[in-house]
């Protein structure tokens, strides 16, 4: 890794954690994060959490057995990026239709404005990248913020749809 | 199982699921997985319900004869 990689990586690292903070604090004023998870919504995140665990570690046995195939895309560092996005994904579906993502005191509107925001944040820059790449191979495998992107409009999409499914619930 | 004894007990306070809810500081959705069925709740949170509607555990959550 070349020292101006490794510079990116390590402000990388700080700016994501500064913006979680700075989140965390919107959240918080906004009128929820205070709480905590009811016993059964720790019960639910305890079961995603193994059901994660499950599917990054199928999928890096199935990664481990292409990559000795040969296929481009295992080859890439990119690949170990997308199981992980996966397994954080299930988490969150899990966490989500199982009412055990959002505390008591959390306002989801919050939520999906954040998660949108930086869904939005990294099409933007998947997009630029895009458009900056020639080949097909650095337009897709070097695209990480496209993969997150891709994530982050999936987990949006869970929540989306389980508020849809909420109300239809109350109203019938 | 069904827990009905918890269902109607709230009824009879004229308590929405969200007002045990918060009574008892837990979500909605486990007091309503409760009722349903879908999730055994820990002695604390029993005993919780059992104070915040002014019952005993067995008239909550000791299971009928048959």
């Amino acid at each position: 890794m070349s020292m101006e990689r490794a510079i990116g990586f390590v402000v990388g690292i700080v700016a994501a954690a500064v913006l979680a903070l700075i989140a965390r604090k919107i959240v918080a004023r906004r009128g929820g994060a205070t709480g905590e998870y009811d016993e059964r919504q720790q019960v639910v995140r305890g079961r995603a959490f193994t059901l994660a665990y499950a599917v990054i570690m199928v999928y890096l046995a199935v990664w481990m057995v292409l990559r000795n195939v040969e296929l481009p895309f295992f080859n890439h560092p990119s690949s170990v990026l997308v199981g992980i996005l996966l397994s954080v994904t299930v988490f969150v579906g899990y966490s989500v239709f199982n009412d055990a993502y959002f505390r008591t005191s959390d306002r989801p509107g919050t939520y999906i404005a954040l998660i949108g925001a930086v869904g939005l944040l990294n099409l933007i820059l998947g997009i630029r990248h895009w458009v900056r790449e020639t080949t097909l191979e650095g337009r897709l495998l070097d695209n990480a913020n496209l993969m997150v992107a891709a994530m982050m409009i999936a987990v949006m999409a869970c929540v989306v749809i389980k508020l849809a499914l909420d109300r239809r619930s109350e109203a019938n | 199982m069904k827990n009905l004894k918890l269902k109607s007990a709230r009824a009879g306070r004229d308590m929405s699921q969200q007002q045990l809810a918060d009574a008892v500081g837990v979500s909605r959705q486990t007091i309503n997985a409760i009722e349903k069925g879908d999730y055994n709740p820990t002695i604390r949170l029993c005993l919780a319900i059992c104070k915040a509607l002014g019952k005993t555990l067995d008239e909550l959550f000791w299971p009928e004869e048959p």
